[in-house]
């Protein structure tokens, strides 16, 4: 199956386009200053490099977040379009999915940066089931939760969940953005296709707009 | 008589808009047809008393698909059977309009649809060319909840900004005032419809004598905050409940005011447009506090005592709506102005790039 893998969310911007599970185009950036202006441009050249046209396509798969509020969004509104306009399956990938990176005989936390004091977090077991369901809490908060056991952290905030948490050991796995498309294509064969929905595990701050030309 | 040559291609645009509390999408025609019209007025905002930019990008999202779905099922097309997309790409809240703009990117990158950058206030400026057949040029009074400025509009993407508000938006002194009296969000409607109902205008006056800031000084500018500020402390010197017939005479008193305010600042631009444009004399007021049937009336009266003609967008078309964005869009397609899929969003996008920026300071004389 072919797919279209986006993501926004984790101040990134990631796509690739796989083929039974490898990876033919990928584009990677951490600028993301423009990345809502560049998105369409970039998955646009990723099919003319494959030489793919919208309709060769079997899915999309879209990071819902949690993550950067605004990138959750492009990337959503984006892939909700796509999926619309080419009547593509679509499906949506947490990022915890994406940086889940269970290790034998210990519990995977996963933590995921919002460039708040807050982070968030979960916790999967080996099968991957989330055994500690998202939060978002300070790391020294989220330490609290948790009771004696043997943890693997990963995600893009393990750094600063590893300084409150020295005996857990940080995981090499960095996800590439191919992987999202084997992640977003092993949901869709275990759940089938579903219109994605924002995960922002954070409710909105509450200031009153000011609009001027 | 010149002839202003009109070529109404048989062309389909979607309009999108998402820039502040509106979820609006809308197919217009070259022949100007407005096929679908929708718009999801946001409730989320109503507790806040002025709109929370994050509540209205999560509620733009949450149902712009599913808009556009209906839109184009009711206008009886398919996505390949659009000529255009035009999308609102600002000036108004980023995260809203992104919204709007990567689905409109997404659309016309699976069916190679044109794509036309819209600012939205351009989109108000032209919706009486839509709806009325307004030759340019034309002297504009653009007033909403965001924004409050006279302009002179010479043609598309042409405009010379002769005034504006050195603080608040008309709209927003409205919402304040709402908010105030606890008459909830938007403030448009319920502050008119306490001020229609007043039977004693005499008594009101009398009762809350309101600044009328910047009346009398030369000049375009507008300025609300003096008078927002005039209407907390007359709501303030209440202990509690204020009486009803109070409300009604206060919300009298403000609309006044604001009628008074913008009534001077109008006739200044008159005076300045005539003096340039004689031979195309009209007035358009666009915008949602276009919308105010009071003020409406005011400003149809500069326009005749100024021996103008005076144009308004039906009240529907006045606030924040997608047929706008669709007929501006229409309006660049003709001149074969579109924009490549990498075009960038805009929180500040003024009309007229050249004018200064209005201030306080900048009015002390």
């Amino acid at each position: 199956m072919k797919v279209l893998a986006v993501n926004t969310a984790n101040m990134v911007l990631s796509l690739a386009l796989t083929d039974g599970g490898k990876t033919v185009q990928s584009f990677e950036s951490r600028e993301t200053r423009d990345q809502g202006n560049l998105l369409l441009r970039h998955v646009r050249a990723a099919l003319d490099a494959a030489g793919w046209k919208f309709d060769d396509l079997g899915l999309l798969a879209v990071v819902t977040g949690p993550g950067s509020f605004t990138g959750i969004r492009i990337g959503l509104a984006t892939a909700r379009a796509l999926a619309m306009a080419a009547k593509l399956p679509i499906v949506g990938v947490s990022s915890f999915d994406i940086f889940a990176a269970p290790e034998a005989g210990k519990v995977n936390l996963i933590a995921v940066e919002s460039w708040r004091e807050e982070l968030y977090f979960e916790g999967r077991d080996e099968k991957g089931n989330a055994i500690i369901p998202p939060v978002n809490l300070t790391p020294e908060d989220f330490v609290k939760t948790l009771g004696k056991g043997s943890y693997t952290i990963s995600g893009d905030a393990a750094q600063k969940l590893q300084a409150v948490l020295p005996a857990a050991s940080v995981s090499a796995y960095v996800p590439a953005a191919g992987d999202i498309a084997r992640v977003g294509e092993n949901i869709f064969n275990a759940k089938g296709a579903a219109r994605p929905v924002p995960f922002y595990l954070r409710d909105a701050d509450v200031t009153i707009a000011k609009t001027k030309a | 008589m010149g002839v202003e040559t009109a070529i109404f291609l048989p062309m389909n645009v979607l309009g999108i808009e998402t820039s502040c509390d509106e979820t609006a999408v809308a197919v217009v025609t070259g022949e100007k047809k407005i096929l679908a019209h929708r718009i999801l007025s946001q409730k989320e905002h109503n507790t806040f008393g002025g709109v929370v930019p994050e509540v209205a990008a999560r509620a733009h999202l949450n149902h712009i698909d599913t808009l556009i779905e209906e839109a184009m099922a009711e206008a009886k097309l398919d996505f390949k059977d659009l000529d255009a997309i035009a999308v609102t790409a600002g000036p108004g809240l980023i995260g809203g309009v992104f919204v709007g703009v990567m689905t409109a990117k997404a659309i016309s990158a699976v069916h190679g649809t044109k794509l036309v950058a819209v600012n939205h206030l351009e989109g108000h400026a032209l919706t009486v060319r839509l709806t009325d057949d307004v030759p340019f040029p034309y002297l504009l009074l653009l007033a909403s909840g965001g924004h409050c400025q006279l302009l002179i509009v010479e043609g598309v993407g042409k405009y010379k900004r002769l005034g504006a508000t050195i603080d608040d938006a008309a709209g927003e002194a409205f919402d304040k005032t709402s908010k105030l009296m606890g008459l909830g969000y938007p403030g448009g409607p319920p502050v008119e419809r306490m001020a229609a109902s007043c039977g004693t205008p005499e008594r009101a006056r009398k009762k809350f004598p309101l600044p009328r800031p910047l009346m009398g000084r030369a000049g375009c500018d507008f300025s609300f905050s003096g008078l927002k500020t005039a209407v907390r402390r007359a709501v303030d010197a209440y202990q509690g409940e204020i009486p009803q017939e109070d409300i009604v005479d206060l919300c009298f008193a403000f609309q006044d005011a604001i009628g008074d305010i913008m009534a001077d600042r109008v006739r200044h631009a008159i005076d300045i447009y005539m003096a340039s444009h004689p031979a195309q004399p009209t007035l358009v007021v666009a915008g949602g506090v276009a919308a105010n049937k009071a003020l409406r009336a005011r400003l149809e009266k500069c326009a005749a005592d100024g021996g103008l003609k005076f144009s308004a967008p039906p009240l529907k078309l006045c606030t924040d709506n997608a047929a706008m964005i669709a007929w501006a869009g229409i309006e660049r397609l003709k001149l074969g102005l579109v924009d490549t899929i990498d075009f960038p969003v805009h929180a500040r996008w003024p009309l007229d790039p050249d004018a200064p920026v209005a201030s306080a300071k900048s009015e002390k004389i």
